[in-house]
């Protein structure tokens, strides 16, 4: 662990960091490095944080509402004491070096107040505009909006704005400034001026992301002309129950629910046209339209989506089954045919569309709405803000990263993450920000926790002599004591039992309230407290720290929300509402009468890790945990180490593999930190979160090890098929074979020629020469493909003349998964056979290509050196026969409609990958789940994707996901950095809100410890039921389940909760 | 060998060949027919495609196999209007219509009997009228047209109603002949 | 002073066009003045079979043209559409030696092309139409139609939107007419099949001119000779084989800017339509002027 007091004086190094980018990978990055131990600056162009995925209605492939995981994210981030946020800002100069940057930011002004603005939305009322005539940037033009403005309802801060470019005020000079008056609470100030704020950081995290590409360039489709022609984003909006038309679908035309929907794929994407699109796919659109297609009649049973496309790109985890629920269960039409371009129907504003289906029929269809899924492009502001910072781009505007360290740029201690870096998901981009705090921790272990700051409370105070419950009804301003009376509310908390207290109070939340709080219950001794005001979802927070800070245990608090719940859904019924009000009041008092003060239990953390596997990730992982500075066990059951890297020798991206991997093999033997064991398996494992305990067999014998975290780093394999006569014909390989007799130097175990040491691997690299962005950095000269002349080719493969390569080999119902890899393997070695002879012929025959993102670059470069493509369809796969000597592939051209024969020397197998057979065992070894195909499961496919539901197990590796190189490597980051966030801290605190166990109402039935997600329960010495407070979350589900009624949930408790309603109804 | 066989259940299969003929068509027109991905716009985007054997990036999925003898005899570059629908509209960006051109010369070139004869014979009659006189006199052209389809009478009517409504010129201006324009042209074949 | 590259249909079935342009140009104060000695561009015949033809009978006209040190303005789309592809293609070495050897004559001198719809769009030319316009067409309802060749030129930078161009609409509306917003302006008119396939330019033509009237157009109005032509035989054939009423009248653009600025029948040859020639100047002045920016709301 870092020592601060040594830190100061041994080097200059900051404990802050710089996060640019309020979306989900700059929110994930900010979140990971404050609970690492360092500060962190977020700073956001917009007025309020949230990016893109504030703005989606669902997330794919499950999808989950996006604002539902989003907003608690937003209110931690919000609410972090270790995070500062800075609005309407952009950077204007980073000086300085890794370790130590001088940074100035630029902030506009919001003219709003936000410590005073409770987003009550009276100047809005009150604005000169009668009504809203500028479009609405969350709506994406779909709404509009006043000068004055909330972002969005989650919006954080949450707080009003003024947009100077449409406020009269800002324009003319000449305004009444209705709002200044109309605001209760000062908050309105239009003399603010931008200012320049001057901060040092010891790291940079880039997260600006991406715009969406404009369709009127695409003037085909009609997007501005036509009234019922949308994008994809604006669409998501038209689904969002928060949206314009609360969730409604209708076309702009005329209002009406559209019955046929078309989607059209590839709107600015994968388009070589100068001044029209991108030539790289978007890898998100095919699954968004998916996604949109299936809510849309989820929405409206009645709607008829069709989606045309060009490839269905679902390569990611659980893309697939999506795509064939959509197909099965929701009869959404796909079809292989790209519009040419839209007309609409003069009468009916519908929009008429020429396709040709599987049949090669000419057809007319007509629509009643179109939504062009448009293609993710490079943020203007994004270049320039790489501009400023001396941040490479690639060709297309994005960030430039090698594949051999995703986050880093080539800027030493300037990190990036999400769509910055290229076209990617959500669960790619918070991988990224996962790993991207990573190596920030990394460079930055000796100067962690040297700028957060931890608060103090005063002993807690007895809870005992009987409830003196304090009640504190709040007016926010009109928008509760508009209808509510709430001096009535407070009146009424007097007459009720145990209250000493209760008063008005005109903002609960104000700074000047809570220290009023605090007062009173020491002069008043109340040992609880009742807060009657809006959602506990922004402020519970807030009081119950206040509440603790006045030395009273948090959990003695009940908060009552008489916002939402009474003067806004009762705007129109004031007694009522008042009526409910006082009900509600009631039934706070009665429970929080019962409550009892819950203390956490502390417990000390072991700094060392376990990582389960020797391969790319765990030693990725491996080296990442110890370059934070914490000791490592690497155990690896084959003989050695790297063995999924084996048979790789470049990357598509042209980066020697195999020197990679000696390299990673060296950095980790040499590593003082990190303690390797090979041809070693787990025998047991016990313990919890911060405290395991291993037993590791290795041939030497067993031996146990004390560790605070585990990474399960398992890899996959390629398949080796049966089909296509392998293993019966010596001109049929698989692709991993063909890449290994294509390389230059012969495959083994050590690399040809001893790489230098690498001192950034093992020591914190410093400021001047940062290895972070040159580690591993093995860009070939020249050619990006690597020209193998002859070099230890097997003989057949040197000679052969035609090659015939199959993709998806064994993707079949048992195994219908994209393995992701397999097309850009295909790519690459397709690349390398006609670069080593130009004279060759190379077929691929493929199902889609799936070349997302820039591999759609190599996927053109193979047909522009003349490799041919041919579709095949799945149910007609190609045929493969054997007459005398000759190889004969006869495959039927789906776009022909003819079959096609070829003649190969050498037929090439992609067979995709298959999980670590042992993932089953180890997964029951650690009580974490694995999936029908024997995939490890992550905690939550969208915003965790590298932890597992169980705290303090994390999971990386192709065994998680299959993925490229530099996708791997960025995931094995991320599981570190999310495992330092545990070992970064002396001890964890747990055990508040759980379940307990009454021994003696147990009757041991096993149900609860079949049930727990979270393998907390176990059997105790006297054979009943017992909960390990610190694995428990506090779900409930035992609660919920026990048959004896054995169990409680801490905090909400069959009695706490019986009260209430006893409260509300008269005993019952 | 042959390109194409019929197989036992009367469909072809056709043997895919080498590259030279994709060669060949892409140096003539300048155009890299190879980089089509079959997204089928330009077939969706063709006012003349239900007249079309094949869809334009069905001739190219034929020529990338090395079929000249399918793609050649093709009706398809015969009924391209030159509208450059497809030209300007393909992701790719490949001319399409103009690579239809190159398709047409080469097919007259190696012999292959023109689907729409009277395109040829049109085109044919247009640039002799260019040759003898540099401009084009439509009645000329006409005349001449109506005579190689013998129907000397063909659009009698049509050309009278424009000889009335004075769109019909008599007596072109002529400019200088361009016969050695064009015998060069038919040198550098 | 600008040299005009006429080609070869204004002197026969576009002769309303040749007409209605020397009239407007003279009106508008554009001074006009043939190319000498200009010959056949080879539209649409040369590209069709022969690649050198099709870019040296364009070129031997580019050749004069930059001999004379003034912008080329060309009416015609399709001999405007070759021209600019030449030029373009000239560039290639390659070509550019083969037509070398063919016309024997390339310069190097820089040649503006423009279009006859580019050049009346400039500023001072609306600008003197928006002032001396004396014929009121107000509530004349125009739809543009510009065909497939006067935007769609592959790789050229052509003076409008390709997809949605807009010309001609601000030019109509500047002359008081209103523009209607339909889809077909681009459409293809079927070309030179009106002469090798007439069934099939046939039924391109009436879907054209079928969707004008569904947007409820009095007359089409275009800038290109081929398009103008098909669209008038197709209609006037179509009232011959079964009697039917000729949908829209279809004019060039420089007949209508000519008849707001007060040309006569005579002066503009409004009658010379085969189809609908009584129809051209339909009754006006019951509807309102809608400025351009709201018809196309």
């Amino acid at each position: 662990m870092p020592c601060p007091s040594t830190n100061r004086m041994t080097n200059t190094k900051q404990g802050s960091v710089l996060v640019v980018g309020g979306g989900i990978g700059g929110i994930q990055a900010a979140l990971d490095l404050a609970d690492s131990g360092f500060y962190v600056y977020l700073v956001e162009d917009g007025p309020a944080i949230g990016g893109r995925m504030a703005q989606l209605d669902k997330t794919f492939p499950t999808n989950d509402c996006a604002m539902c995981m989003l907003s608690p994210k937003l209110v931690e981030v919000g609410r972090h004491p270790n995070v500062q946020i800075i609005t309407l800002a952009s950077v204007e100069t980073l000086e300085g070096g890794a370790g130590n940057f001088q940074v100035k930011i630029r902030q506009r002004p919001r003219y709003i107040d936000v410590t005073r603005c409770i987003a009550c939305g009276r100047c809005i009322a009150s604005c000169v505009y009668q009504d809203a005539k500028f479009s609405s940037e969350f709506n994406v033009g779909l709404s509009k909006r006043k000068p004055v403005y909330i972002p969005f309802p989650q919006a954080v801060p949450l707080a009003a704005v003024i947009d100077p470019e449409t406020c009269i005020f800002f324009k003319s000079g000449r305004c009444p400034q209705n709002c200044l008056k109309a605001c209760e609470r000062q908050a309105m100030d239009f003399n603010q001026k931008e200012t320049l704020l001057s901060l040092n950081v010891g790291a940079v995290v880039l997260a600006p992301g991406f715009e969406t590409y404009d369709a009127r360039l695409s003037g085909e489709y009609g997007f501005g002309r036509y009234a019922n022609v949308l994008t994809g984003p604006q669409f998501e909006r038209l689904l969002s129950a928060s949206g314009p038309t609360m969730g409604k679908v209708q076309r702009l035309s005329d209002g009406q629910a559209p019955k046929k929907i078309a989607f059209i794929q590839c709107v600015g994407s994968r388009d070589v046209r100068p001044g029209v699109g991108g030539p790289f796919c978007s890898a998100v659109c095919c699954m968004y339209a998916t996604k949109e297609a299936i809510v849309a009649k989820e929405h409206d049973a009645h709607i008829e989506p069709a989606i045309f496309y060009i490839d269905l790109r679902a390569y990611g985890k659980g893309f697939e089954s999506l795509v064939k629920r959509a197909k099965e269960e929701h009869s959404v039409r796909y079809i292989r045919s790209m519009v040419s371009q839209i007309v609409e129907v003069p009468e009916t504003k519908n929009l008429l569309i020429h396709y040709r289906d599987e049949k090669a029929k000419m057809c007319e269809e007509e629509f009643d709405l179109v939504v062009l899924s448009v293609g993710l492009r490079s943020h203007p502001k994004g270049r320039e803000l790489a501009q400023k910072l001396g941040i490479e781009l690639t060709e297309y505007g994005f960030a430039k990263t090698q594949g051999s360290n995703p986050v880093a740029t080539n800027r030493p201690g300037v990190f990036v993450t999400g769509a910055f870096a290229g076209p990617k998901d959500i669960p790619e981009t918070v991988i990224q920000a996962s790993a991207a705090a990573a190596a920030v921790s990394e460079l930055l272990a000796e100067a962690r926790n040297t700028r957060t700051h931890a608060k103090h409370y005063p002993p807690e105070l007895s809870a005992d002599g009987g409830p003196r419950i304090g009640v504190f009804v709040c007016h926010c301003g009109s928008n509760i004591a508009g209808v509510v009376d709430v001096k009535a509310v407070a009146e009424y908390a007097k007459t009720l039992p145990g209250v000493v207290h209760a008063e008005n109070v005109l903002y609960t939340c104000s700074q000047d309230n809570l220290k009023h709080m605090k007062e009173l219950v020491q002069e008043k001794n109340l040992n609880r407290v009742v807060v009657a005001s809006c959602t506990p979802r922004n402020l519970a927070a807030l009081f119950q720290d206040t509440i603790r800070e006045a030395g009273l245990n948090k959990f003695l608090f009940e908060m009552v929300n008489i916002r939402e719940q009474c003067s806004w859904v009762h705007s129109d019924q004031p007694e009522k509402a008042t009526e409910k009000a006082k009900a509600l009041v009631r039934m706070g008092v009665a429970k929080v009468q019962l409550l009892q003060p819950l203390s956490l239990q502390t417990v000390t953390v072991t700094p060392q890790a376990l990582v389960l596997g020797g391969g790319l990730s765990g030693m990725t992982a491996a080296l990442t945990l110890a370059g934070s500075g914490f000791e490592t066990h690497l155990v690896e059951s084959r003989v050695e180490l790297g063995h999924d890297l084996k048979e790789i020798y470049h990357t598509p991206e042209g980066e020697d593999v195999q020197r990679l991997r000696a390299e990673l093999m060296d950095a980790v033997q040499l590593h003082p930190k990190i303690h390797v064991r090979t041809s070693a398996t787990v025998k047991e494992i016990s313990g919890f979160v911060g405290n395991f305990s291993t037993v590791i067999a290795t041939p030497q014998g067993e031996e146990r090890v004390q560790h605070g975290v585990v990474i399960v780093a398992a890899e996959a394999e390629e398949y080796k098929p049966s089909e296509y006569l392998y293993g019966q014909d010596e001109r049929v390989l698989t692709q991993r074979e063909l890449e290994r007799a294509l390389s230059p130097h012969p495959a083994c175990g050590t690399p040809t020629s001893p790489p230098a040491p690498l001192r950034s691997v093992l020591m914190p690299p410093l400021a001047e020469e940062d290895a972070a962005s040159k580690r591993f950095a093995l860009k070939r000269e020249g050619s990006p493909f690597p020209l193998g002349k002859g070099l230890g080719l097997g003989p057949g493969v040197r000679a052969a003349k035609t090659i015939v390569m199959i993709q998806c080999v064994g993707r079949d119902e048992k195994r219908p998964y994209c393995s992701r890899v397999c097309c850009g393997e295909a790519i690459k070695n397709a690349l390398t056979l006609v670069e080593q002879e130009p004279g060759r012929r190379v077929y691929i025959l493929y199902r889609d290509m799936m070349s997302y993102g820039f591999l759609e670059s190599a996927y053109r470069q193979a047909r522009e050196q003349g490799v041919v493509f041919i579709r095949y369809d799945e149910h007609a796969p190609p045929k493969v026969h054997q007459q005398d000597d000759r190889l004969s592939v006869t495959v039927n051209d789906t776009r022909l409609r003819q079959e096609i024969l070829i003649e190969p020397d050498l037929l090439v197998l992609s067979t995709g990958v298959i999980p670590d057979p042992g993932n089953e065992e180890l997964g029951r070894t650690l009580k974490v789940p694995v999936d029908g195909y024997g995939f490890f499961v992550e905690a939550h496919i969208k915003l965790r994707p590298v932890d597992f539901a169980s705290h303090g197990i994390f999971l990386c590796g192709a065994s998680h996901a299959p993925g490229t190189i530099s996708e791997l490597i960025a995931k094995a980051q991320a599981a570190a950095g999310r495992a330092v966030m545990i070992l970064s801290r002396l001890h964890l605190e747990a055990g508040d809100v759980v379940a307990v166990v009454q021994g003696e109402k147990c009757t041991a039935c096993l149900t609860c410890l079949r049930e727990c997600p979270y393998g907390a329960i176990f059997i105790n010495p006297e054979g009943l039921a017992e909960v390990e407070a610190v694995k428990c979350q506090g779900c409930g589900i035992c609660a919920a389940d026990c048959p004896a009624k054995a169990i409680q949930l801490r905090q909400f408790e069959d009695a706490q909760e019986l009260s209430m309603v006893e409260a509300l109804l008269g005993t019952v | 060998m042959e390109t194409s066989s019929t197989r036992s259940d009367g469909t072809q299969t056709l043997a895919a060949q080498s590259l030279d003929f994709l060669n060949e068509i892409e140096a003539h027109s300048g155009e890299p027919v190879r980089r089509c991905f079959q997204c089928d716009k330009c077939a969706t985007g063709c006012p003349m495609v239900p007249h079309m054997q094949h869809a334009p990036n069905e001739l190219f999925r034929l020529i990338q196999l090395g079929d000249p003898q399918t793609v050649l005899s093709s009706n398809t570059f015969w009924f391209c209007v030159s509208c450059y629908t497809c030209s300007i509209r393909c992701p790719n960006d490949i001319d399409i219509a103009h690579v239809m051109d190159s398709l047409r010369e080469l097919a007259l070139q190696e012999g292959f009997g023109p689907a729409l004869p009277h395109a040829r014979d049109f085109h044919t009659i247009f640039l002799d009228c260019v040759r003898r006189s540099g401009r084009v006199s439509e009645l000329e052209l006409m005349a001449r047209y109506n005579l190689k389809l013998k129907k000397p009478l063909l659009r009698l009517p049509l050309g009278w109603a424009l000889f009335l409504k004075g769109r019909l010129e008599l007596w072109p201006r002529r400019t200088g002949k361009l016969h050695e324009l064009f015998q060069r042209a038919k040198e550098q074949r | 002073m600008i040299s005009f590259y006429p080609g070869c249909t204004l002197s026969s079935s576009a002769k309303p066009y040749s007409r209605s342009l020397y009239w407007t140009c003279k009106r508008l104060g554009i001074a006009v003045t043939e190319l000498p000695d200009w010959s056949c561009c080879g539209a649409t015949s040369a590209h069709a079979l022969s690649k050198d033809l099709a870019y040296a009978l364009p070129a031997r006209n580019l050749a004069i043209a930059q001999g004379l040190q003034s912008d080329l303005m060309v009416a015609c789309s399709a001999c405007y559409s070759r021209l600019k592809i030449t030029q373009r293609a000239l560039e290639d070495s390659a070509i550019r030696d083969r037509v070398q050897r063919i016309v024997g004559m390339i310069r190097e001198s820089p040649l503006q092309i423009k279009n006859v719809l580019e050049i009346l769009n400039e500023e001072t030319h609306l600008q003197r139409l928006r002032q001396e316009r004396t014929k009121a067409l107000e509530g004349l309802k125009v739809a543009c139609y510009y065909g497939c060749l006067v935007t769609r030129m592959p790789r050229v930078l052509g003076f409008d939107n390709v997809e949605n161009p807009m010309v001609m609409e601000q030019l109509a509306s500047t002359a008081g007419a209103n523009v209607v917003n339909w889809p077909y302006k681009t459409a293809c008119c079927g070309a030179s099949f009106s002469v090798i396939n007439e069934t099939i330019s046939l039924k391109m033509c009436a879907q054209i001119l079928e969707m004008a009237k569904r947007c409820g157009a009095d007359i089409l109005v275009t800038s290109c000779p081929f398009c103008q032509y098909n669209l008038d035989w197709a209609q006037w054939k179509l009232q011959r084989e079964d009697g039917r009423e000729p949908a829209v009248p279809i004019v060039f653009i420089t007949q209508l800017l000519g008849l707001a600025l007060g040309g006569s029948e005579k002066e503009l040859m409004l009658g010379a339509n085969l189809a609908g020639a009584g129809k051209i100047v339909c009754p006006v002045g019951a509807r309102r002027a809608v400025p351009l920016h709201q018809s196309h709301d």
